[in-house]
């Protein structure tokens, strides 16, 4: 009896040991707390990035943000950009053993499309214009919009538009994920973590590791020092400031992509000083951007050469505005200030925290240089957006130093948001209250037609305006910088900072 | 008379918490910065906004909303996180597990290592040591917690390995959070049992058994340590309120699921019925040690009664 045990103890030790080895987690750090995980109600990047490796859309992105299939192998857009058909992939199974057709699309979209559900306000505000939907073959749906819309395609690939089982739309919806991603819900402990587990009756490449866990670490020189001490895998969201430190370790790399956010010095343009477009222009040529990026980024930004990110649909170069002091001289003389005339002084608003003071300060210096004051006012960030969405018969807002994202990948809503008239605060983000009758027609002939050719043609055109007009002062776009264990792939943002996990594989 | 007295003063409570439920109410609501808009995204649509204030109720008016929360405050209830949905009761219980149990560490870590160093001080006084410990008591009470934090994460979490960086409620992912709170606590009880332990040697009892030839060690644990420790228990006591109220830089920097880590969370999302429930419970935290303290230094100084 006492010669068996040993043998036994090896045994057991070894299928410990080996099960262990087999039971691979990969271990993802975001910087923020989850709050749903339904995908019509889900708000946050974090939340997005988790739902991405157990949902799938009828389309979804690839990591240069074009639209690729997904649940539909193949659809087709309408000339005018109202009816969109899809046919669905074969064989795709939700994770609670329901069959993926055009009935299940259709029951979710009837639940979620709802306006009495709560839990699908979100989807809605996504998928806004979709008026119809229908399943018009076992296999093909077919989608119908109230008004014409090219970017529509774009929408559908987002996480707020993925589709969830309809058989999992009762109870605790938000934390009852069903979809038909290669990985599945596991666990949620609220505010700490999320795991998803490998699901095995996925219709593509199975996954390569069993689970991933989704730690939710504010802090950036925390999530820095967990990877140092090798308690994590990928860590989003590094801060230019702690690169360095990541580079000089030899088990560490950082992995730097761009992104569709922006930071633009914005300017009220319906109130003097900056109603005249002299003063707007002036500004543009006063920022040496390159410069700017250097200081605040390191370096990890990308000078905008138009009002929007280059990774957005639709973007082409017009710019940028070259640094030519002489130039801004020019024509702030011409429009009354400098040597004569009155010095041209305001205030600008901008968030609390070193990026956009050190960028503000750098700014004040800059406009010092051609004869202009600036006076800054860094504010907390609940109480700038409060302030920047008053209606311009109340606001008090000259100018901002804030960012701005394309939330869609495309221009039509990227554009619409922060330019047209209908988006003046406090619908929308025209926090500089730009308005102008020539864009806003191309706004609508981009919105008329489903054409990508067309549409970038007309695009071009908005940017141009855009550019002559000057509602802001483009500055740069910074870079998506995520640290990870050297070896690590099939991991990555996409440029809008969701992270697309569902290939992860760890050395 | 003991319950008595404890009685009365927990009634005494009662108009101070209720004080503090109406000021937190006004002092959320008057923070700048809307909720719905904050949760619903910049990019939201207004109906989206909208959807989202009624589904918190704010769209009501003030008095209303305050209605309704004291309402459901007789009813014991502390309502729904507007960031996570989930009922408050659980959020809190499962946050202030973690912190008591940090601080019940952190606390034990300060009584053993700074009695030891006091004790050991107080014998040596004047040596190099008595002199090591005055220096290393006046850096744990002063160095900044995030700084005390950051430096044994490096040492003892990115060189090292011995412990993990992110704080968890495992023995080992207790260790750094514990020792960075402690290092405060450690100082302030070791200096204090120095200074008390030297105060009771000179005293004639201490002389009068040293003349009896009883061996000086006996001397120390029989006669010294019991008089010196009274007061030494009663500032510990103080101190274990301030680990409680003052872990929310330490979890910050470790990652740790405490009560001031959802505090920091609740804040910036401005998750209102959060950051209402968890200053209740950091009032009802303080009401409580002050009422031990006063309990405390009445059973350490006889003179003092329950009035």
């Amino acid at each position: 009896m006492k010669r068996l045990i040993p043998p036994i103890l090896i045994a057991l030790a070894t299928t410990l040991a080996l099960g262990m080895a087999s039971a691979q987690t990969a271990r993802v750090a975001q910087a923020l707390a989850h709050t749903s995980l339904a995908p019509g109600q889900a708000t946050g990047l974090a939340d997005a990035s988790v739902m991405r490796t157990m949902f799938e859309g009828l389309v979804g992105f690839d990591l240069d943000f074009d639209v690729v299939p997904e649940l539909a192998t193949e659809w087709t857009i309408s000339d005018d950009a109202t009816e969109l058909v899809f046919q669905l992939r074969e064989g795709v199974v939700f994770h609670d053993g329901t069959a993926l057709d055009a009935a299940a699309v259709v029951a979710y979209l009837d639940w979620m499309m709802d306006a009495d559900n709560p839990i699908g306000a979100r989807g809605r505000g996504t998928l806004g214009g979709l008026s119809e939907w229908e399943a018009t073959g076992p296999m093909e749906l077919t989608l119908r919009l109230a008004a014409p819309n090219g970017a529509f395609i774009f929408n559908l690939a987002l996480a707020n538009a993925y589709i969830a089982s309809p058989a999992a739309l009762e109870g605790d919806v938000p934390r009852n994920p069903v979809g038909t991603g290669p990985f599945r819900f596991g666990e949620w402990r609220d505010g700490e973590y999320v795991v998803v587990e490998r699901f095995d009756g996925y219709w593509g490449d199975s996954a390569t590791v069993d689970a991933i866990r989704f730690m939710v670490v504010n802090n950036a020189a925390t999530r820095v020092a967990m990877l140092e001490a090798g308690e994590i895998d990928w860590a989003e969201d590094v801060p230019p400031a702690l690169v360095d430190s990541v580079d000089a370790d030899p088990e560490l790399e950082v992995q730097v992509t761009r992104s569709t956010f922006a930071r633009t010095f914005q300017m009220n343009t319906q109130r003097p000083p900056f109603d005249d477009v002299r003063v707007r222009q002036a500004l543009n040529y006063a920022v040496d951007k390159e410069q700017l990026a250097l200081v605040v980024f390191r370096g990890f930004a990308t000078v905008m050469t138009s009002a929007m990110p280059a990774p957005v649909f639709g973007h082409t170069p017009v710019g940028p505005y070259p640094y030519d002091p002489e130039r801004a001289i020019e024509l702030l003389t011409e429009a009354g200030y400098g040597p004569g005339g009155e010095t041209l002084s305001f205030g600008v608003m901008t968030f609390t925290g070193s990026e956009y003071e050190t960028a503000g300060t750098v700014l004040q210096q800059m406009f010092s240089d051609v004869g202009v004051r600036m006076t800054l006012n860094p504010t907390e960030r609940g109480a700038l957006v409060e302030q920047i969405f008053q209606p311009l018969e109340t606001t008090t807002f000259e100018a901002g130093l804030v960012g701005a994202a394309s939330a869609t990948g495309d221009a039509a809503r990227t554009l619409e948001i922060s330019f047209a008239r209908s988006s003046w605060p406090p619908a929308a983000n025209n926090w500089s209250f730009f308005e102008d009758a020539a864009f806003e027609d191309l706004l609508a002939a981009g919105a008329a037609t489903g054409d990508p050719a067309e549409r970038e043609t007309i695009y071009a055109q908005a940017l141009g305006i855009l550019h002559e007009m000057a509602p802001w002062v483009f500055l740069y776009s910074p870079d998506n910088i995520a640290g990870q264990r050297s070896g690590v792939t099939g991991i990555a943002y996409y440029p809008n900072k969701q992270i697309d996990a569902r290939r992860i594989a760890l050395p | 008379m003991l319950l008595l007295y404890l009685l009365r003063r927990l009634v005494q409570a009662i108009p101070t918490l209720l004080g503090v439920a109406i000021l937190m109410f006004l002092f959320v609501r008057a923070l700048p910065g809307d909720p719905a808009r904050l949760y619903a995204g910049l990019d939201a649509t207004p109906a989206e906004v909208t959807a989202v204030r009624e589904r918190f109720g704010l769209d009501r008016s003030l008095p209303a909303q305050f209605g309704l929360y004291l309402g459901s405050l007789a009813r014991g209830e502390l309502g729904r996180s507007f960031r996570s949905d989930r009922p408050i009761t659980e959020l809190l219980e499962r946050h202030f597990r973690a912190t008591l149990t940090l601080s019940l560490i952190a606390i034990a870590l300060a009584m053993i290592v700074g009695v030891g160093l006091g004790v050991i001080a107080a014998v040596r006084r004047g040596s190099l040591t008595d002199l090591g410990v005055t220096i290393g008591s006046i850096l744990g009470i002063s160095a900044p917690s995030f700084f005390v934090g950051i430096l044994l994460i490096y040492v003892f979490a990115v060189q090292w390995r011995l412990f993990p960086v992110a704080g968890s409620l495992t023995w080992s992912g207790m260790v750094l959070p514990a020792v960075t709170l402690a290092a405060g606590a450690i100082g302030t009880v070791a200096r204090f049992t120095r200074s008390s332990l030297l105060e009771v040697m000179g005293e004639d009892f201490v002389r009068t058994a040293r003349a009896k030839g009883i061996h000086p060690r006996t001397v120390l644990r029989k006669h010294v340590l019991k008089n010196a420790l009274i007061p030494v228990i009663t500032i510990t006591g103080l101190q274990f309120g301030f680990l409680l109220s003052g872990a929310v830089i330490v979890e910050t920097v470790f990652n740790f699921p405490g009560l001031g880590w959802l505090l920091i969370q609740s804040i910036e999302a401005r998750d209102y019925p959060v950051i209402q429930a968890l200053m209740l419970v950091f009032s009802v935290q303080f009401v409580l040690i002050n009422l031990l303290a006063d309990v405390l230094y009445a059973a350490v100084d006889p003179r003092i009664s329950y009035g």
